[in-house]
């Protein structure tokens, strides 16, 4: 029989009020079981999200960096420099944080300055992970709207076109949380990857 | 129950902490690379517009005042949009921009700062960056129902000019920039101290200072002025023969404002160029650019030669080559600004320069990559391929015809290429000008970056 301890004295014999207690601790322990359960579950998995979301935010930001700082001169080949060099820097960062990179290889087929790369490999959860590098991502000087995942540029009217580079990384996240909420009888919607993107002006 | 009850307290408080405080850290890292981005972005509007070279905002305040003279102007609202493109904890953070010289606080007016000479070579710029009313999920419970986070970064502008004024034992501090040009022109200001100077009608000024690398003649000219350096016109013209594979030299030393009668239907002013020895790595080559390692150096980065400014005869001129009746200059550049025809003289295809306004503007051309997205064609945009970087050399006689020189490099020009003609001649327009004189044996460590003018990030003095 499992007890709390001291469920005889004050705090037992208030939920008690006469009745014998023999199951009562074993009904308490499973009636709490899935509140426990989920609240565990919960901490744990989104602890690992955020890490995730914060490993993927550095690593946009420090490839959206290194492209802004590179030469711009060969942007119209199918691989050039600053976006060799951008890719590499997700790629082996995502390596040495042992994060699954699912097999991924950068795109050779740019869509105008835009290299996107996507792949599932490796055991990696449909969606896997996509890398967006959109080495001439411009915008207004006014007006903020952030990027959207997809890196598409914002027509900035008659104003002066800033220039930049956006990366934009998504990741397919295993939540286990949604699974387990559903022991209190609700389903969480969570998004099904996590994402992260940054924008550098262009140096050059 | 009583006791889940407790210990639910308990557990949400732990959950506070994991989930809460990982969100405040989590907004605080966001904060922190948004504010990376705008100061980068605004060091990076005050390099290229070129105000470090009119000697400070107490020299040129109208120039200075259009660029960062607070929030509405250009690099304030440059650093902002950057750093708003940045979320924090999903939205655009509010930003607010400073400036100072490194000694006295931050000013939004860079007009406005302590130290004007050493705001005039190297401008700090910092950005704060804050994001208020951060949800909580779980902190609740303690009644905490926002958070706010904030970060800051300074990035700094460097011109070398003048540098060992600030500088500790006053030693100037050399700058190596990246993607260097092999078009090594002499140092002499073809429109300084006018338009007749050299070829035996008095003598043209230098660029930069050999002694402590100050811009000579520092300012702005705005639609040809002549107030300054900065907005400077002019055709660079090779100092070689056009016959033979390697260069024989027109004008030994070379000069500015050479009176040409073949192969240069461009007038003056102008300014000889010879020959960079070039490496054999380059890299970022456009496919345009052909074979030829030289042609390959303009059109794309030359990163194995290393440029040393400021120090004695650690640079070389490579008169085996000839950039004019190779074509070398004509294709290399022509590739690296996208220009269609270049014996037309108009401007097709590549981007262009207003010079007629301060600060000048950069009009995308029909073949700039960002044209096609937006029907930009013609309309401003923030960069352009067409902007190089050259080497100033210490004017000096050359042993003649296919050998190679050692040489002197005493400073940089930034320059924006306006067009380029079937003779490998170039035409101009300076952006601004970094001199690193020429008496250190010794090499400093030298700043680096991809303009004559780098920005950089740094801890705040």
């Amino acid at each position: 029989m499992i007890r709390w301890p001291h469920s005889r004295n004050w705090i037992g014999g208030l939920a008690n009020l006469g009745w014998r207690d023999n199951g009562a601790a074993l009904v308490e322990f499973a009636v709490s079981l899935p509140l426990l359960v989920v609240f565990v579950v919960g901490i744990f998995d989104f602890s690992h999200a955020f890490t995730l979301k914060q490993k993927l935010n550095n690593v946009a930001r420090d490839a959206a960096r290194a492209a802004a700082a590179d030469p711009a001169n060969d942007l119209q080949s199918s691989s050039p420099m600053s976006v060799r060099d951008a890719f590499q820097v997700v790629d082996s960062y995502l390596l040495a944080n042992k994060i699954n990179d699912c097999g991924i290889t950068l795109s050779g087929s740019p869509v105008q300055l835009t290299w996107t790369s996507t792949a599932s490999g490796n055991g990696c959860l449909a969606g896997g992970l996509t890398i967006v590098i959109n080495r001439g991502y411009y915008f207004p000087a006014t007006g903020a709207v952030l990027p959207s995942v997809s890196c598409t540029s914002r027509n900035p009217g008659g104003q002066t076109a800033i220039v930049g580079t956006c990366v934009s990384i998504r990741y397919a996240y295993p939540w286990r949380f949604g699974r387990v909420s559903s022991l209190l009888g609700r389903t969480a919607t969570l998004p099904s990857t996590i994402s992260a993107a940054a924008v550098a002006m262009n140096e050059n | 129950m009583v006791l889940v009850a407790l210990a639910m307290v308990a557990i949400i408080a732990m959950a506070a902490l994991s989930i809460d405080v990982v969100t405040l850290y989590l907004a605080k890292e966001e904060a922190q690379r948004s504010a990376d981005a705008g100061a980068l972005a605004a060091a990076r509007v005050i390099s290229i517009s070129g105000v470090t070279g009119t000697a400070g905002p107490d020299n040129d305040a109208v120039s200075w005042s259009k660029i960062c003279g607070g929030d509405t102007s250009l690099a304030s609202l440059t650093a902002k949009a950057a750093a708003q493109e940045n979320s924090v904890a999903g939205i655009s953070p509010t930003v607010s921009v400073t400036y100072s010289s490194g000694s006295g606080s931050g000013v939004a007016d860079c007009t406005a700062v302590v130290g004007d000479d050493q705001l005039g070579v190297n401008p700090l710029v910092t950005v704060q960056v804050t994001r208020t009313s951060l949800p909580t999920f779980f902190s609740r419970i303690w009644s905490r129902a926002a958070n706010t986070v904030s970060a800051t970064a300074t990035a700094e502008v460097f011109n070398p000019s003048h540098s060992g004024a600030f500088a500790p034992g006053g030693t100037i501090i050399p700058v190596q920039p990246r993607c260097v040009k092999p078009w090594v022109v002499p140092n002499r200001d073809p429109l300084n101290p006018n338009l007749n100077c050299d070829q035996g009608r008095g003598q043209c000024n230098t660029l930069v200072s050999t002694a402590d690398g100050s811009i000579t003649h520092p300012g702005i000219s705005v639609n040809g002025n002549n107030s300054g350096v900065i907005g400077e016109r002019f055709w660079l013209v090779p100092d070689c023969s056009y016959s033979g594979s390697s260069c024989g030299l027109r004008d030994n030393p070379a000069l500015a404002n050479h009176v040409r009668t073949t192969h240069i239907d461009v007038g003056m002013p102008n300014l000889e160029y010879l020959p960079g020895l070039v490496g054999t790595a380059v890299n970022a080559v456009p496919s345009c650019a052909g074979a030829s390692t030289y042609a390959q150096a303009i059109a794309g980065c030359d990163s194995s030669t290393n440029y040393q400014c400021g120090v004695a005869s650690q640079n070389t001129i490579d008169l085996g080559e000839n950039p004019a009746f190779s074509g070398d200059s004509l294709n290399g550049g022509k590739c690296l600004i996208q220009e269609g025809d270049p014996t037309d003289r108009q401007p097709d295809g590549q981007d262009t320069m207003v010079l007629s306004s301060y600060p000048f503007q950069i009009l995308a051309g029909s073949s700039n990559p960002l044209s096609s997205l937006a029907g930009r064609p013609g309309k401003p945009i923030s960069s352009s391929n067409s902007i190089v970087s050259l080497p100033i050399f210490d004017r000096q006689t050359l042993a003649n015809a296919g050998t190679t020189n050692s040489v002197t490099f005493v400073g940089f020009l930034q320059v924006f290429i306006n067009s380029i003609d079937q003779y490998g001649n170039i035409d101009v327009t300076i952006l601004n000008v970094a001199g690193c004189g020429n008496g250190s044996s010794t090499p400093g460590s030298p700043v680096t970056g991809s303009s004559p003018v780098p920005i950089r990030l740094i801890t705040p003095p």
